[in-house]
């Protein structure tokens, strides 16, 4: 029993790291791709576009299965961690493109026409005005695929990963009882998840702009 | 021409690999919707003995990834029942589709108009024939765009069975790859066919929307788009 807590433990640290080396990979290629997307010119509409539909077209576990398999990059091989990161980065990228897409939008035409009459530039408009009545709403957002994106870590076990349901396996084919190691995973997912949940909602309801809901 | 006779051969190969996926997710679905009715259809109650027991549960299978709950449903299961992995697959992603969709439901339900239901009741129905003539109309119109929603998740779901050995899509990819020695064609084939059918999917998605808008005219217009929202999110 004790050593099924420690691998599980262990393997939470590793499961974490993924979680956050996607987000950082989603939110660097998120924010290019909602400008993508919100171009007026329809060929950089269509870029974004296709990225989107391929990272959101194709299962999570094949990205990871392609990204580690297919790219012969020594990074990934020497620490497939990195791979997961990666895969998982690129899928979530497209939500994350989209909730700061919507934000965007979710902020009236009078604020941005209001602000070009007062004469403000691109970058204080963007900073002064938009962003901080966006920045709640598309934080909500962000949060909320973040839930799916810690849940989408544990695909990573399938390239030998090992993070939380790496170990819990283990723990079963040396003879664990299946039942009790898998739940006693899934608690610790719940334990994360849950919170964030909350953390979600929370988040939403210090949104400025109530239209959206 | 080479490629095209090529690539023909390989979708040829995974065919009968992406048919096993449809199944996986047409069981997945078949199992999951009903469940997901009855728990949003019993959501609407006001007993906490009912509701809190239920909400549990659905936060429960949301909260498991959904590798972890097959793995639970296939390994933790057999010491019981010995389970096939079609079926393990089908009662796990029917816990995880049934908990997905019951917000979906427990929302299309509570925005049936009152007047509709008070009117039901006004006219004497039974609350089955309330259920059946006023409920189900609303809620079959309002939720389908969501459901299809559900149906990609699943759909891309399905190729988790390949961790339990299963010869779906993904599965198929990897056993017709070892055997031709070259495992990335096959992959970027099964990715392409996942693409296709997912992109299939979302249109319908937008269809069936602009559909439920043109008939539910203005009132669960906004109702639908917080669905969408929901079920995106999910």
């Amino acid at each position: 029993m004790t050593g099924l807590w420690d691998g599980l433990l262990l393997g939470l640290g590793t499961t974490l790291l993924i979680w956050v080396g996607a987000i950082v990979v989603s939110l660097v290629l998120g924010v290019p791709l909602s400008a993508l997307r919100r171009a007026e010119h329809w060929a950089p509409r269509l870029i974004g576009g296709a990225w989107a539909a391929l990272a959101r077209g194709i299962p999570p576990i094949v990205w990871i299965i392609l990204v580690f398999y297919g790219l012969k990059f020594g990074p990934f091989q020497a620490f497939p961690p990195l791979a997961a990161m990666v895969a998982l980065g690129v899928v979530n990228s497209a939500y994350v493109g989209d909730a700061i897409r919507a934000g965007l939008d979710s902020v009236p035409r009078g604020q941005w026409e209001a602000a070009k009459a007062t004469g403000l530039g691109g970058v204080v408009t963007m900073g002064r005005v938009i962003l901080p009545q966006a920045f709640p709403i598309m934080l909500a957002t962000i949060t909320a695929y973040s839930i799916t994106l810690l849940k989408n870590t544990a695909l990573a076990s399938i390239i030998g990963v090992s993070e939380m349901l790496y170990y819990a396996y283990q723990a079963v084919s040396t003879g664990t009882n299946p039942l009790v190691a898998f739940l006693a995973a899934g608690v610790i997912y719940l334990a994360c998840t849950v919170p964030l949940g909350f953390l979600a909602r929370w988040i939403e309801t210090r949104s400025v702009i109530a239209v959206v809901r | 021409m080479d490629w095209i006779v090529d690539l023909v051969e390989r979708v040829m190969g995974l065919l009968p690999g992406l048919w096993v996926s449809l199944q996986l997710t047409a069981g997945a679905v078949a199992a999951g919707i009903p469940l997901g009715f009855l728990a949003g259809l019993a959501l609407q109650r006001r007993n906490r003995w009912i509701t809190w027991p239920i909400i549990g549960l659905v936060e429960i299978f949301r909260g498991f990834p959904a590798l972890l709950t097959l793995y639970l449903v296939y390994f933790g299961l057999a010491g019981f029942y010995p389970l096939d992995a079609f079926t393990s697959v089908v009662i796990a992603f029917g816990l995880t589709t049934g908990a997905y969709s019951s917000e979906i439901f427990r929302t299309a339900i509570a925005s049936v108009p009152r007047g509709q239901l008070e009117a039901a009741d006004a006219l004497g129905l039974t609350s089955w024939q309330r259920l059946r003539t006023v409920v189900l109309p609303h809620v079959l119109t309002i939720a389908v765009p969501p459901v299809i929603g559900i149906v990609i998740i699943s759909f891309q779901g399905s190729a988790l069975a390949y961790a339990i050995g299963m010869k779906e899509l993904l599965g198929s990819a990897f056993s017709q790859g070892m055997l031709n020695f070259t495992l990335i064609p096959e992959l970027l084939v099964a990715a392409g066919l996942y693409l296709a059918v997912t992109l299939a999917l979302s249109g319908m998605e937008s269809l069936a929307a602009r559909r439920a808008r043109r008939i539910a005219g203005r009132g669960p217009v906004a109702a639908t788009k917080n669905l969408a929202a929901t079920a995106t999110a999910a």
